[in-house]
């Protein structure tokens, strides 16, 4: 039975479709305050001195909340339940049997009040909660910042286990329902920026990169997120990713250091009520100086976290991301998903020698550009 | 508004109407200024090869055509005027106060040793890119022209040049110049290349990217191959430009972004990971360009921290700002570790044309670009990048032109007990467009 409400949401989204636009078409950005902001790689692993720095902030001169997901995406064995990234990372030292490696995918989510104007920074491995609020509400002391409200209701955990892989979306929200409002066009909020730094602990050095951006256009205030296509609420994802990037294996023109690069994949399409995310697969054309093609395609299952020279092989030196293979320093990949959209980001390291990152001196990380020519709709469904 | 609450159907009807209009708006084809998706003009607002780091520039066209394209750096570093020993050491310098404290070459400290002279050379070149193709260069060498050197893993220096496997074309010009990128040393600046035709015109052919890396020489041993990266500025392309005049004008190009937003650590403050003492650095080109005169960069900034206390200051610079937070005059200030900064272009008007002769000053910077100041009057330069409310502020023949809007980037550095300085560079995020248009020219071109 069709409300008052959905009445309403059907006729905007109709006039949008009679007026002979794809109703958006601007790509998520990371350069504009956005509805959903997606952090694709958080990064911790205390072992080797890695940790990942959160950035948020409300550019509103209003409160703020934000609903946000962690995703987990480590792979775990059967045997032991460690963290894994292969079956040989599985051997149970007890009876010398290895296990199988199985990819994961587990969401954690919490809530960000933010006051007006305010940005608030956490570490992943660490969390942000209670005194550590730095506007927490009292009693006796109801409006402890400068403007209006206060952080109370913020619970931001810890990432779950470490070593960790995954992502974080923050989808800005009504503080009850813990959903998007009702809005069209200009009435949607579009208030959250984001930035993230992955943190080498022995170099100091950080790679960081913005959070990638989906404004917000049209909401009917239900729990399934469209993002992109003819009804969007959301503005679509990129149907093709463009990533520059140095070969692997590549001498560095500057520091004569080895290069090499890390590609992080996320699909856009996530349920995180049912707890599933179909596979996407990713379709690489990879172009060198000489604009000699050549492709490869991976599958992304939850998130893709690879050096780019092991995408297609588990050689690196005979992969067409590997400089023996592209024979030029740069080259130029697109990236388009196959089953649904994708977002990411690309760091770029340096080291004395590119297969060991214990040689690493210094990582930079930079956003993927975009490129939507359908715009096919993704859906974030929440719980 | 009873009779829209009683009736759904027309209440539906007017949000219908009202995205409509919004849909029709958009419908348009405004062209936006993203850092994510291709566009026909790409600004670097940070680029740094002055001895201690180097850059590397990424450029790639994202279409199946090719792409030509015009490039102007412009170098925003200055010297301090009076330095004790301009011959063996040259004091560089973004703003007169960095003139301060410059120690002698017997150790004394000379105190007032500015002004901090900024001429704002710019220098240009062309580069052609075929379907798809990404190329790149380091700034301090540049890169010579090869159309087919071979494959390779790394590229060779000879001298003050470099040349790299793959096909690179940097042609030479109406005007002879060219043939590869020039290196460029002793720079801090920014860079942007605008997309034109075999002719030099402009085009609106949105194929262009990029990215900067800035990466640490390891001077005195220590940092070498620390990075910091951050995507190009790309300013789309709309309708019909023509000739070496881009307008930003929501039109022709993009419109520049009504102010800037940064989310970043508080200097001073220790970085909550590696503990690291951390200091950071906005930088800021101008969207309005000229290789005639020099913009003028006005920044208003706003800071909030955590607890929402703000603070607010301005400054300006020639051609090109460059902020480190502790040298902001406590516009910055540490309050709590995490920040948000918002940065507007100033609102007083930029001389575009004008004699600075017979103005009163009281150094040779009062008196503009070629300025000397003589018994406290200008007797030489032009007040072309000055500050303005009219044309009688410009001088002679003076044309008082509006203020520039900014592009920005900040980058961080985290300095631990080794002194070893980690880095990362984050571009602005955009708050709004402005209602202000800006222009940029160029001349020379294939």
């Amino acid at each position: 039975m069709f409300t008052e409400w959905k009445l309403a949401y059907v006729a905007s989204a109709l006039s949008l479709v009679v007026a002979g636009v794809t109703p958006v078409s601007a790509a998520p950005d990371h350069d504009n305050p956005a509805g959903i902001l997606i952090y694709p790689k958080i990064v911790v692993d205390t072992a080797a001195g890695i940790d990942t720095r959160l950035h948020l902030s409300n550019t509103s001169s209003l409160p703020q909340m934000a609903h946000c997901f962690y995703v987990n995406a480590n792979s775990h064995c059967t045997n032991t339940g460690g963290v894994c990234s292969s079956f040989a990372d599985c051997q149970d030292t007890t009876t010398g049997t290895f296990g199988a490696c199985v990819p994961g995918w587990i969401e954690t989510n919490f809530d960000i009040f933010l006051t007006s104007n305010q940005p608030i920074g956490w570490v992943a491995s660490e969390g942000l909660a209670g005194d550590e609020l730095p506007c927490r509400a009292t009693f006796l002391n109801p409006n402890p910042c400068a403007g209006l409200g206060s952080n109370n209701g913020t619970r931001i955990p810890p990432i779950s286990e470490t070593p960790f892989i995954g992502e974080l979306k923050c989808i800005q929200a009504d503080s009850v329902t813990r959903l998007p409002l009702t809005c069209a066009g200009e009435t949607c909020r579009n208030d959250l920026t984001g930035n993230a730094g992955i943190t080498d602990i022995d170099t100091t050095d950080v790679a960081s990169y913005p959070a990638a951006g989906l404004r917000s256009v049209l909401n009917n205030g239900d729990n399934d997120l469209i993002v992109g296509g003819e009804t969007a609420e959301y503005e679509p994802c990129a149907d093709v990713l463009v990533m520059d990037f140095v070969y692997d294996g590549a001498i560095d023109p500057i520091g004569s250091l080895q290069a090499s690069s890390e590609l992080t994949l996320v699909p856009c399409t996530q349920d995180f009520r049912g707890q599933t995310t179909p596979p996407v697969t990713a379709q690489f054309l990879v172009y060198n100086e000489f604009e000699q093609r050549l492709s490869t395609s991976r599958r992304v299952d939850c998130l893709l976290d690879t050096p780019i020279s092991r995408i297609d092989t588990s050689q690196p030196q005979n992969s067409i991301f590997s400089v023996n293979v592209g024979g030029t320093i740069m080259g130029q990949a697109r990236i388009r998903g196959i089953g649904g959209g994708l977002t990411g980001v690309a760091l770029l390291a340096l080291a004395t020698d590119y297969t060991d990152d214990e040689t690493r001196l210094g990582w930079s990380s930079y956003a993927l550009d975009t490129v939507v020519e359908t715009s096919v709709a993704d859906t974030i469904s929440l719980p | 508004m009873r009779l829209l609450d009683r009736n759904p159907r027309l209440s539906g009807l007017l949000v219908g109407l009202a995205v409509l209009a919004l849909a029709g708006a958009r419908a348009q084809a405004q062209p936006e200024i993203s850092s994510t998706e291709p566009g026909s003009i790409v600004v670097y607002p940070k680029v740094i090869a002055d001895g201690t780091r180097d850059t590397i520039i990424s450029l790639t066209n994202t279409t199946n055509m090719m792409a030509y394209v015009h490039c102007e750096a412009t170098n925003g570093l200055g010297t301090c005027s009076n330095s004790p020993d301009p011959a063996n050491q040259i004091y560089y310098c973004n703003s007169d106060e960095e003139c301060l404290d410059v120690v002698d070459p017997e150790g004394a400290t000379l105190e007032n040793v500015g002004p901090c002279e900024i001429p704002c050379p710019s220098t240009d070149f062309d580069v052609v890119l075929t379907a798809h193709q990404p190329t790149f260069w380091r700034v301090t060498t540049g890169r010579v022209q090869d159309p087919a050197l071979a494959s390779g893993n790394m590229c060779t220096s000879i001298g003050n040049q470099q040349f790299c496997p793959g096909f690179f074309l940097a042609p030479v010009d109406n005007q002879g110049a060219g043939g590869n990128v020039p290196g460029m040393s002793g720079f801090r600046g920014e860079l942007r290349c605008f997309q034109v035709d075999q002719t030099g015109a402009l085009i609106a052919g949105n194929a262009l990217k990029g990215e900067a890396f800035i990466e640490a020489l390891g001077v005195d041993g220590t940092g070498v191959g620390l990075l910091s990266g951050y995507n190009s500025v790309n300013i789309q392309g709309g309708e019909a430009p023509s000739g070496n005049v881009a307008n930003l004008d929501g039109v022709e190009y993009a419109r520049c972004p009504a102010a800037l937003t940064f989310n970043h650590l508080a200097p001073g403050s220790a970085d909550p990971i590696s503990d690291a003492d951390v200091e950071v650095e906005f930088s800021f080109a101008p969207c309005t360009f000229s290789p005639t005169f020099a913009t003028v960069v006005r920044v208003s900034f706003n800071t909030w921290d955590e607890m929402e206390i703000a603070q607010s200051g301005g400054d300006q610079r020639a051609c090109w700002a460059n902020y480190r937070g502790s040298l902001t005059g406590g516009m910055i200030a540490r309050t709590t570790d995490f920040l948000r900064s918002s940065a507007a272009p100033g609102q007083t008007g930029n001389c575009t044309a004008g004699s600075a002769v017979g103005f009163g000053c009281t150094s040779d910077s009062n008196c503009g670009k070629g300025g000397i100041c003589f018994d406290n009057e200008c007797v030489a330069g032009d007040s072309t990048g000055m500050v303005c409310s009219s044309a009688a502020n410009c001088g002679v023949g003076g044309v008082c032109g509006p203020p520039s809007g900014i592009l920005g980037v900040a980058e961080h550095f985290y300095t631990d007990e080794l002194s070893i300085p980690g880095t990362s560079a984050d571009l602005a995020h955009q708050l709004g467009i402005r209602t202000i248009n800006d222009v940029m020219s160029f001349t020379g071109g294939f």
